[in-house]
C-alpha cells in the first residue's frame, strides 16, 4: 500500500510488491520447514522445565505433578501420576496441543493451537503457547511419568 | 413379591389402627409436600445465588478489610474526602458545594452504578459520572482512569454506599447492553481461550494455584489488590483478566466493559456494597 505512493508507484504496484510478497511467504514458509526439520524429540528433563515454567502458562495451575517440589499445585484438572501409564505419546500430545478437539467444554488451554482463537493481545497473536520442540519434551515429560 | 406385599400390608395396617399413628403418618405426608416449597431455592438456583468474594478469601486478608485502620485502601478514601471539599476548575466550586455532606447526599449512591443515561442512550459508570460533573458543573479537567485523585474520589463515595445492598436497575432500554455485557461473560478469548463464566461459574470454590475462585461479583470496588499493592477500578480489574489470558483488553471506560460492568452488577444485586474492599 505504502509502495504504491511512492514515484515509481506503477513499478511497484505492478512488480516489486507481488514479488516482495511472495518472497516472505515463502521465508515464512521456509522458517516452519526449518523449525519442524530441527525438532529433537521429545527431552523430559527439558520437559520438566517448561511444566514449571510460569511464562509458559505453568501446568502447576490446575495440575498436581506427583515428582514436583512445588507448593499449591491446582487440584482444577486430574493428578498426573502415572499419566504415562494410561496414555500413549500420541493421545498426551493431542491433549496438551488442543483438548478442546476432543472436548469442547474443557477449560484445559490449547497450548499449540493459532486458528479460531477469539482477539489474541498482539503480544501473541499469531504464536502458539509451545513451540513444536516445547511440546514434545512435555509429552516425553509426561510419558515419564509412570508408577514404576 | 407375594411375602413382601403381606409384610407391607401388615405394617400398614398395624399402623392404622390407633388414631395417633393415623396423624403422625399424615403429618409426615403433608411435611414431605411442603418440603419443596418451604426448603428453599432448588440446587441449580442455590448455585446461581451471589457471594461476595469477601468469603473466598484467607482470615488474614479478612481481617486488613474488616478493621478500617488496617486497611489499606482506608488512604484514598481519606483522601477522597479531602477532594471533596476541595474547590477546582473555573467554577471554583467543590463537590460538596451543590451536594454538601457525602454522608448524606451520596448514601447510597455507588450501589446503583452503572446507570442508563436515558437523555445520552448510553450507560455511565461511576466513575463516569463524576468526570461528567468535573467537566460539565465545574469546568475542571476529567480525571483520568486509574488515577490517584479519581481512584480517591470513588473510593469515598463508595465508602457510603458500605453495607447497602448492590440495586443496579436493570432498564428495560438497556437490554441489549445487558445482552451484550452477558455474552462478553461467556465467551472464549485469548490464546488460553477460556471466557468469564469457565473460571466465575464452573470453577468457583476451587482452587487456582493456592488461590480459591471466587464468583468475580464486583461489589468491591475501588478494591485494594495486596498482588498490586494498589487500588483497582472495575475496569482494570477487566483489563488484568483479559491480559492473563493472552487476550486483547479493551480501554478502561469502553462501551464493552461499561457492559459487562452492568451485567456483573447486576448479577450481583443484593450482594453488600463492600467499601473499601481487599483482594488478593
Amino acid at each position: 500500500m505504502i509502495i504504491s505512493k511512492i514515484k515509481f508507484g506503477r513499478f511497484f504496484r505492478g512488480v516489486l510488491t507481488p514479488f516482495l510478497v511472495s518472497v516472505s511467504c515463502l521465508v515464512g514458509e521456509k522458517s516452519k520447514a526449518i523449525e519442524l526439520e530441527n525438532t529433537q524429540p521429545g527431552n523430559a528433563v527439558r520437559g520438566e522445565m517448561i511444566v514449571r515454567d510460569i511464562s509458559k502458562v505453568t501446568c502447576l495451575i490446575c495440575h498436581e505433578f506427583p515428582n514436583i517440589d512445588a507448593p499449591n499445585q491446582g487440584l482444577i484438572g486430574p493428578s498426573l501420576a502415572g499419566i504415562g501409564d494410561k496414555m500413549t505419546a500420541a493421545q498426551l500430545r493431542r491433549r496438551v496441543a488442543n483438548s478442546q478437539s476432543i472436548n469442547s467444554t474443557t477449560v484445559m488451554p490449547p497450548y499449540f493451537r493459532k486458528d479460531g482463537l477469539y482477539r489474541v493481545s498482539q503480544e501473541y497473536v499469531g504464536t502458539t503457547i509451545y513451540t513444536v520442540q516445547q511440546l514434545e519434551d512435555v509429552v516425553a515429560y509426561l510419558s515419564s511419568l509412570t508408577n514404576e | 413379591m407375594q411375602k413382601f406385599d403381606f409384610i407391607l400390608m401388615t405394617i400398614i395396617k398395624s399402623l392404622l389402627k390407633n388414631k395417633l399413628s393415623k396423624s403422625f403418618i399424615l403429618i409426615l405426608v403433608i411435611g414431605f409436600a411442603f418440603y419443596g416449597v418451604v426448603e428453599g431455592p432448588s440446587a441449580e438456583e442455590k448455585k446461581e445465588e451471589p457471594v461476595s468474594g469477601y468469603f473466598f478469601l484467607d482470615q488474614s486478608v479478612r481481617e486488613l478489610q474488616d478493621d478500617y485502620f488496617l486497611n489499606p485502601g482506608s488512604f484514598f478514601v481519606d483522601l477522597g474526602e479531602k477532594l471533596w471539599v476541595k474547590n477546582v476548575g473555573g467554577s471554583k466550586l467543590s463537590c460538596s458545594s451543590c451536594h454538601g455532606s457525602a454522608e448524606q447526599s451520596m448514601r447510597g449512591v455507588a450501589a446503583k452504578y452503572p446507570i442508563y443515561d436515558l437523555k445520552n442512550h448510553k450507560l455511565i459508570n461511576l466513575e463516569q459520572k463524576i468526570n461528567q460533573m468535573l467537566v460539565e458543573q465545574m469546568q475542571a479537567s476529567p480525571l483520568a482512569y486509574e488515577s490517584r485523585d479519581l481512584l480517591s474520589l470513588t473510593a469515598y463515595i463508595a465508602r457510603q454506599s458500605s453495607g447497602i445492598p448492590l440495586q443496579v436497575k436493570r432498564a428495560p432500554e438497556a437490554e441489549n447492553l445487558y445482552s451484550a455485557g452477558r455474552e462478553f461473560f461467556h465467551t472464549r478469548r485469548g490464546q488460553l481461550n477460556l471466557s468469564c463464566a469457565n473460571c466465575h461459574e464452573d470453577l468457583v470454590g476451587q482452587k487456582l494455584r493456592g488461590d480459591k475462585i471466587s464468583q468475580g461479583q464486583i461489589n468491591g470496588f475501588p478494591m485494594y489488590r495486596l498482588m498490586w499493592q494498589d487500588m483497582t477500578s472495575r475496569h482494570r480489574m477487566f483489563e488484568w483478566c483479559n491480559s492473563s489470558l493472552r487476550a486483547e483488553p479493551y480501554p478502561l471506560g469502553s462501551p464493552e466493559y461499561l457492559a459487562l460492568e452492568y451485567f456483573l452488577a447486576i448479577r450481583g444485586n443484593g450482594l453488600s456494597y463492600e467499601s473499601p474492599s481487599v483482594r488478593r
